[in-house]
């Protein structure tokens, strides 16, 4: 096998079992939906790792885009660690969640089963020709590929109406960011005459100019987008009006870390562009602790884990925006095993207790789901960054870079990022201790919830080994491996790792913290020696900031929504109607009284216009050519 | 293959005169099978069309009026090329969707192929003479089958409107065609001629102005769009498919063909060449902006039209390759998405018996495959990257960003807006609007989209896919072009 085979072959498998199961106009029976679904991501997965173990690179062209005056895009795939490292992630912890889905969405009649493999297929395939395009405008159609198939499937309910709106929503919040990321394509095209990575990279050079940051800045509109960082995050936590496996799979394994990626790909780009460079790290920051405090607050177990999300994309964020590329895509890897476990560990608590997803009516999983809190319980510490869990590792190195670069830029970020870690903790402590190990709510929908089913169980079981122990790959925190690194190295360059003693000692502290607030969060949510109603009715303002979620929506809705309606209304009823169209309209009466004048029938009429202009072009071409006539003789 | 261009022309235009004499039963399948001739022909010109060769191809010349040099002159070169073949194809789609239970059956196939023949022949027209009444013999079968055929309460009325407009647009256009003629001082109508002996530019400011009023109402350009919402609500959807997918781009074309070439530097008290690309984006936000406010889902598609022909001018006055060669792609692809999307809304039509967005929803449960179609061709409408629309608009957008950045950014809003609208409109079709506990139960009575009419929308869906991810197939042909085409990659590549 050529890597020119395997990488075509990588997205077609995929594509293939799409349109197989879409094919059959989603008729096809079952099990071959079972097989087909998950199947071809794992088919795709194994020529991912032949990739790996074969240690294939290269830029590989299939077929001339588009070609015109001297803007030239091929269809070419660009395989590299960074590419391959993403593939391995979407199709390997794609593959456990795919399958996972084979259980969850068992209660899904035959149409309904089919049309969600076939989502899902899409997915894997636009976010593969996402990471795996080597030309700008192939990375912006894998990027809408993975919007419309977000929207699909945040609506896969049809008949709900809250999903009908949450997916327009991301779609069109995303639209957005899509024209953020092709406006900068342009800048890039007419700068540098290249659309291409390799073409484009090689042409920027190392000195910053305006093009360079406007192109940065408008590429992060795109991340930001999509990656659902301040000021465009609001459609996530209503994505998670998806089912579950596309919560774990889209709005936190993969799809949402692809501004990340983004900015990994352009590294050599952001190395020059600094103003950029820094937005980047500061969005993320600011993010990351925006979503902790609002994760502080919801009841909602998937919307708190969609803030967590959106939180701890930030922290990726902050690590590749002070240019620690390979500690952000290790907090990537590291995010993909445990916030895919959680919210796989959420989903069979919420399968077993009839689609519930507010944890004030849980409790007693403990007792009563034993396995899943304890998968769930490794992916809590995981989020809480607490040893030796694979979230420690990452956002350990994460902050510790940030930490070690020594600029103010990097003191800033890492004390946010400090302060958002200790949050981290005890949100994370607050879901633990209320839904898992407080007893049973009164009036918790199921009074005996059954453990998943096994093809649930073993892809979340998977997911908590690989949280557990996936810290091994890199423990530069404490000094050690750095095989993340390593890997990485030749695309996104080498960033310091020299670990200071200073650095251990803030890892240390950042550390107990995180274990104080953790086990801080016991006692307001499990023995009630503190009582978090008495912060609520102290800070009742702080309270309502949070609870809604620092009012983004309402301010969106007033201002983008109604206002453009209102707009678009106003706009019909006072410009369009009585000026553009009245103006047609008054030569048109005037005409017709005069037509009436001289009492001809309706039908007449038209025939009459057509005689008066035909008659009118005659005798004014006649003029023309006598007036010619005369000045020429 | 000297005097296939002709044959283009005459077939459809004797069919027509024959299918209207030919009896109710037989008309139909004759006015089939010269769609189908007509599609076979065009793509024989665009398969042995030579992209490698330099001016038009195909030519066929004759002298008509010898006193005015009026000569018969047909040719094709890259920019007309697929056109034909769009026109053709569309064509046969409408003939196709003709239902036989239409009133005056012969005369309405009739004066369908007529309207191919007229709009054939203005692909195909290199002479100025010869344009106008090709350009008026599509205008005047369109005039009837509006007024004829129209539905809702008063077709006469979209059609008096359309009349109004097209005319002062023709007639101005006939002063500009005389004014070519003396001013050029090349005693002329020979479009390649006249480009190369261009008039001072204060002349080409005025006689610019006479082509682009006709052209600006025939796209529309904004704000000369007030016939289209009337004139597509009361049009019989037949003959909306090749009214709205062709006709419009007839107006495009000419600006590329005629327009351009003709006036280069149209300057005087101002410059038009600047003022265009104003107007289309402003055409491509008001479109948008007023598709938002739409209860008939016609009315959101036909205003949506408007946006969309936006980008196509706006990629024409962008003067550079990228621009011009985004604009003839955009022309295909809305004849492609236009088309499908009024079939789609004709069939929505036909089995709720209404077009009011108030009282359509819920739909997707009862025709689970009409939604499927209905949703791809709603993402290629809103400019899905991989879909055809998407390259049009990035490729006008990515010339028009050369020339102003401002206009690009300004067109962008376009692009944000369309999935506002589309996306509610296929929403607020296809779902529910309320918020069931469960799933309901499935539906047991469908309406499903009808085998026949899937037919008809498969070569369009699956057109939007091969546009979308091969577009080279169209663009390799565009440098190929006539003598006096300085656009379009050759003068600006």
């Amino acid at each position: 096998m050529t890597g020119q085979l395997a990488a075509i072959l990588i997205l077609v498998l995929p594509a293939l079992g799409g349109i197989f199961l879409g094919g059959f106009n989603w008729r096809g029976p079952r099990l071959l939906t079972q097989l087909i679904g998950p199947g071809v991501v794992w088919l795709a997965f194994l020529v991912v790792l032949w990739l790996f173990f074969s240690g294939t690179t290269g830029d590989y062209t299939y077929w001339t885009w588009i070609r015109s005056g001297g803007f030239s895009v091929p269809f070419n795939l660009h395989v590299d660690h960074l590419s391959v490292f993403m593939c391995l992630v979407i199709t390997g912890v794609g593959g456990l969640i795919v399958t996972y889905a084979v259980g969850y969405m068992d209660h899904e009649t035959d149409g309904s089963y089919a049309r969600f493999f076939c989502y899902m297929d899409v997915f894997v395939l636009s976010m593969l020709l996402l990471v795996l395009a080597g030309n700008v405008v192939f990375l912006i159609m894998g990027w809408a590929g993975v919007g419309l198939s977000s929207y699909l499937l945040i609506g896969f309910y049809y008949w709900r109406r809250t999903a009908v709106v949450a997916a327009r929503k991301a779609f069109v919040m995303n639209v957005i960011g899509d024209v953020g990321m092709i406006l900068a394509g342009f800048v890039l095209f007419v700068t540098y005459h290249q659309i291409t990575y390799s073409g484009l990279f090689g042409a920027l050079g190392k000195s910053d100019s305006w093009q360079l940051e406007l192109a940065g800045f408008l590429l992060l509109v795109g991340g930001i987008a999509k990656s659902a960082q301040l000021p465009l995050h609001t459609w996530l936590p209503d994505a998670m009006e998806g089912p579950t496996p596309v919560s774990a799979l889209i709005h936190a394994a993969t799809m949402v870390t692809a501004g990340v990626y983004l900015v990994a790909r352009f590294s050599p780009l952001y190395n020059v562009a600094t103003g950029a460079h820094a937005s980047v790290a500061i969005v993320g920051a600011v993010s990351a602790l925006f979503a902790a405090t609002v994760a502080l607050v919801q009841t909602d177990i998937k919307r708190v884990l969609a803030y967590s999300t959106m939180s701890q994309i930030g922290y990726m964020f902050l690590a590749v925006g002070v240019g620690a590329y390979s500690a952000g895509m290790f907090h990537l890897l590291s995010h993909a095993f445990f916030k895919a476990l959680l919210f796989m560990a959420a989903g069979n608590v919420i399968h077993a207790l009839a689609d519930e997803q507010d944890m004030r009516r849980y409790g007693g999983l403990w007792k009563d789901m034993r396995t899943t809190s304890i998968t769930f319980l490794v992916g809590s510490l995981s989020l809480a960054g607490i040893i030796p869990f694979v979230g420690f590792f990452s956002k350990e190195s994460v902050l510790g870079e940030a930490f070690s670069s020594g600029t103010a830029l990097g003191y800033s970020v890492w004390a946010i990022g400090f302060v958002t870690a200790v949050l981290t903790a005890f949100y994370t402590g607050r879901m633990w201790w209320f839904a898992f190990v407080r007893p049973a709510a009164p009036y918790r929908p199921a009074e005996h919830p059954h453990e998943a089913a096994p093809v649930m169980l073993v892809p979340v079981a998977i997911l908590a080994v690989l949280a557990t122990f996936g810290g091994a790959l890199q423990t530069s925190a404490l000094g050690g491996w750095h095989l993340v690194s390593d890997f990485l190295k030749p695309v996104v360059g080498e960033a310091a790792t020299q670990t200071s003693a200073l650095e251990l000692a803030v890892t240390t502290l950042t550390l107990l913290l995180a274990i104080a607030a953790f086990l801080l969060a016991r006692q307001f949510w499990l023995t009630g020696a503190w009582s978090a109603e008495g912060w609520r009715r102290r800070l009742p303002a702080v309270t309502a900031l949070l609870e809604h979620k620092y009012y983004f929506d309402e301010i969106y809705d007033a201002v983008f929504v109604r206002g453009m309606d209102t707009a678009a209304h106003d706009s019909e009823r006072f410009l369009e109607a009585p000026l553009i169209d009245g103006a047609v309209r008054g030569v048109g009466s005037a005409a017709e009284s005069s037509a009436s004048g001289l009492s001809m029938t309706q039908s007449g009429l038209l025939r009459s216009y057509l005689l008066v202009f035909l008659g009118g072009a005659v005798v004014a071409a006649a003029l023309v050519l006598y007036t010619y006539s005369r000045l020429v003789g | 293959m000297s005097g296939i261009l002709s044959l283009i022309w005459l077939l459809p235009a004797a069919g027509g005169v024959l299918c209207a004499l030919l009896p109710r039963r037989l008309t139909r399948v004759a006015a089939i099978l010269v769609a189908a001739g007509e599609l076979v022909l065009t793509l024989i010109v665009a398969y042995s069309f030579d992209s490698s060769h330099h001016g038009y191809q195909f030519v066929e010349q004759a002298t008509w009026v010898p006193q005015f040099n009026v000569g018969y002159h047909l040719g094709v070169d890259g920019l007309s090329v697929w056109l034909l073949v769009l026109n053709a194809l569309i064509a046969l789609v409408a003939v196709l969707a003709t239902p036989a239970r239409t009133a005056r059956l012969s005369s309405f196939l009739g004066l369908m192929l007529l309207m191919e023949a007229g709009m054939a022949g203005v692909f195909e027209a290199l002479d100025l003479v010869l344009f106008y009444v090709f350009w008026e013999g599509m205008l005047i079968p369109a005039y009837f089958l509006l007024w004829l055929w129209g539905e809702g309460d008063r077709p006469w009325y979209a059609a008096l409107k359309f009349v109004l407009y097209t005319l002062a647009g023709s007639l101005l256009m006939l002063v500009g065609v005389i004014g070519e003629y003396a001013f050029s001082g090349a005693h002329t109508f020979d479009i390649a001629t006249l480009a190369a002996h261009q008039p001072s530019p204060a002349i080409q400011f005025g006689l610019f102005f006479l082509f682009a009023i006709a052209f600006v109402v025939k796209v529309p350009v904004f704000p000369f769009h007030s016939w289209l919402p009337d004139a597509y609500l009361a049009a019989p959807t037949p003959f909306l498919l090749m009214f709205a997918g062709v006709m419009g781009k007839t107006g495009a074309y000419a600006m590329l063909r005629i327009l351009l070439p003709l006036n280069p530097q149209p300057e005087g008290w101002w410059n038009w060449n600047a003022v265009l690309p104003v107007l289309a984006v402003l055409g491509i936000i008001w479109g948008a902006l007023l598709a938002l406010a739409q209860r008939d889902i016609k009315a959101v598609v036909a205003y949506s039209s408007i946006s969309h022909m936006g980008f196509i001018v706006l990629g024409i006055f962008a003067f550079n390759a990228q621009g011009q060669q985004g604009a003839v792609l955009q022309m295909l692809n809305h004849g492609i998405i236009i088309p499908a999307l009024f079939l789609l809304v004709a069939g929505i039509q036909a089995r709720t018996g209404t077009r009011d967005r108030e009282v359509l929803s819920d739909l997707a449960p009862r025709m689970p495959v009409m939604a499927g179609v209905f949703l791809i061709v709603t993402m290629a409408a809103l400019g899905l990257p991989g879909l055809n629309s998407f390259v049009g608009e990035f490729m006008t957008l990515l010339g028009a960003w050369q020339f102003s950045p401002w206009l690009a950014v300004a067109g962008a809003i376009g692009l944000v807006l369309a999935p506002v609208y589309m996306l509610r409109l296929f929403q607020g079709l296809m779902y529910s609007r309320t918020q069931p506990a469960h799933a309901p139960e499935p539906v047991t009575k469908r309406t499903d989209i009808a085998r026949g009419e899937l037919a008809l929308l498969a070569p369009l869906v699956a057109l939007m896919f091969l546009l979308g991810l091969y577009p080279y197939l169209i663009t390799q042909f565009l440098p190929a072009l006539g003598q006096g085409m300085q656009v379009l990659g050759s003068r600006w590549s």
